[in-house]
């Protein structure tokens, strides 16, 4: 049986959605990290380099960067890379801003810290303010 | 969160439907961030984004919002970048009438909605009257404006979006983050044991600090006061590698007379020494060993006039080499006024380009192609004296090597054609 964790944050944008989890432990800026039009990220080296934003529930400490970093995020709907979700450690205005623009299930201020909790590729089930967490490796 | 009446008017729909949006937007936000009321703002630097949508709506917002006739209720200034004063950089640039028709349409619909283009970064530089004071509550875009407005001046802004068109159409904002005294308490302690000789000194130091504090807010002590270029490339590099909205710099920013002051009163929670070898590695990681040069940007964020006139008199009697580029980039009002005194004819003679365009957000850099639409597409080896301008060119230029600097060095390397380690 996979290991399942469920957690409770505060709900910045509620909904249901579910996909599997892209987790970056570094705080993320999509200038200069992410290639917009292909939805990927594609800095050199980064843990991510080659992943798809589509469809996954993204989970990082943190925006960080360039304002437009919030319409950037729009964008990606435009692109059609729109990830389903976001899970944040601390909130951030501008990846706040971007994740509402989204108007996709995002969460933050959980118990514990959400980037030691989630592995990349951990199957995550969003219900407004609740997280279930399926462990891919144990 | 506690709002006015006319606060839940405007939300309501008394005022149309795109102010209803922004303030449910500006409450939604609010309530992320555990908001109890609403503020007055005195100013908001927008963008005024061509493509969104009210949910479920066919027309975009700015296209309702002309047809409601919606006005900013505060001073609002906007940067349409891609605008050029002189009708010859377009060329240069590589921006097609097509693309200046959709820049020429977008700062006729900001000027219907009550707002400046002044076309810049750096609205805290604009020598008239639309920046606010101390104390100031604002709402602004530019994440490097952001923390010069908090750091330098001492004005109240958060890391905005969308929200500060919201705030501009509705004068409001929610009362959270840098707002709020609490929140712009100092929490750790940056010792500046380093010597911090030029901007990119400066703009290294501010990385360094970024990735260290994230969100939280620095006090930076034993910093010799910077002029407004280093100010600008500290300030902008803080918001590169991090988050930060406010460094109190002791001595310079407005609430940070003493240590003390900057931490309320408190204690720092961790010390750091900022030595000449926390530079080093920033240099050692973004710098190449020397080589030729082909693109050289200066400006970033925009240049206030006093710099301009400094790179006119670095350059004065010089000559680019011919197979190098040269971009200084300023703000509308600044280019106007440099005209006027003469630097830009001596930068022009010596081959020099001064324009407003950012070259991160726009496709108009030098060469055939933008990089999104041709994947083989380089600036060549490339040179700066800015870290975010820098760090953000690899999606932009896909530099084949970077060069990062002093001024000095980035001019001797546009003169001789090579970057001098």
């Amino acid at each position: 049986m996979p290991k399942k964790i469920i957690l409770k944050g505060k709900a910045i944008i509620k909904g249901k959605a579910s996909g599997y989890a892209l987790v970056s432990h570094e705080p993320v800026s999509f200038l200069g990290m992410v290639n917009i039009e292909t939805g990927t990220f594609d800095y050199p080296g980064h843990e991510l380099e080659n992943e798809h934003i589509k469809d996954r529930i993204i989970v990082y400490p943190h925006g960080r960067g360039s304002s437009g970093d919030s319409f950037r995020m729009l964008h990606l709907s435009m692109t059609n890379n729109a990830p389903a979700g976001i899970l944040f450690d601390e909130p951030e205005p501008i990846h706040v801003q971007g994740a509402m623009l989204l108007n996709i299930p995002t969460l933050t201020h959980f118990s514990k810290n959400i980037c030691d909790i989630v592995n990349n590729g951990d199957f995550i089930t969003i219900d407004n303010d609740t997280v279930e967490i399926i462990k891919t490796q144990s | 969160m506690k709002l006015t009446d006319d606060d839940k008017r405007k939300l309501e729909g008394e005022y149309g439907t795109v102010i209803a949006h922004a303030m449910r937007f500006l409450a939604d936000l609010g309530e992320a961030f555990d908001a109890e009321e609403m503020i007055d703002l005195d100013f908001a630097h927008v963008y005024t984004i061509e493509d969104y949508r009210i949910p479920g709506h066919d027309k975009t917002l700015l296209a309702e919002a002309l047809e409601e006739n919606v006005k900013c209720v505060i001073p609002a200034t906007a940067w349409i970048s891609g605008f050029e004063m002189d009708e010859n950089i377009y060329r240069k640039i590589s921006i097609d009438d097509e693309k200046r028709e959709k820049i020429q349409a977008r700062i006729e619909v900001s000027r219907r909605l009550g707002i400046t283009c002044i076309n810049t970064c750096a609205p805290y530089i604009m020598c008239d009257q639309s920046t606010p004071s101390f104390g100031a509550h604002i709402a602004s875009i530019e994440s490097s404006a952001v923390s010069y407005f908090n750091s330098a001046l001492g004005i109240r802004c958060n890391r905005d979006g969308i929200s500060a068109l919201f705030g501009a159409f509705t004068g409001r904002y929610p009362n959270f983050g840098m707002h709020l005294d609490e929140n712009r308490k100092g929490r750790h302690l940056f010792k500046i044991e380093a010597e911090l000789k030029n901007t990119a000194d400066y703009s290294a130091a501010g990385y360094h600090i970024g990735e260290i504090c994230g969100l939280d807010v620095p006090v930076v002590a034993n910093m010799p006061r910077p002029s407004t270029e280093e100010m600008q490339g500290f300030c902008s590099a803080l918001a590169v590698s991090g988050a930060v909205s406010l460094a109190h710099i002791v001595g310079v920013t407005p609430e940070a007379p003493t240590e003390q002051a900057a931490f309320q009163g408190g204690k720092p929670e961790r010390t750091y020494h900022i030595t000449n070898n926390d530079l080093d590695s920033v240099y050692e990681k973004y710098n190449s060993p020397s080589d030729k040069v082909d693109f050289i940007c200066l400006g970033c964020p925009h240049m206030s006039i006093h710099d301009i006139r400094k790179y006119s008199e670095l350059l004065k009697g010089k000559k680019v080499r011919s197979n190098v580029t040269v971009w200084l980039m300023s703000s509308v009002q600044n280019i106007y006024l440099a005209k006027q005194e003469g630097y830009i004819d001596i930068l022009e003679q010596a081959g020099v380009t001064v324009l407003t365009t950012c070259p991160i957000n726009n496709p108009g850099i030098p060469g055939p192609n933008h990089t999104s639409i041709n994947k083989d597409y380089s600036i060549g080896n490339f040179a700066t004296n800015s870290m975010k301008l820098l760090y953000y060119s690899r999606n932009s230029f896909r530099p084949k090597k970077t060069f990062f600097g002093s001024t000095e060095q980035c001019i001797q390397a546009a003169v001789s054609g090579t970057w001098e380690c």
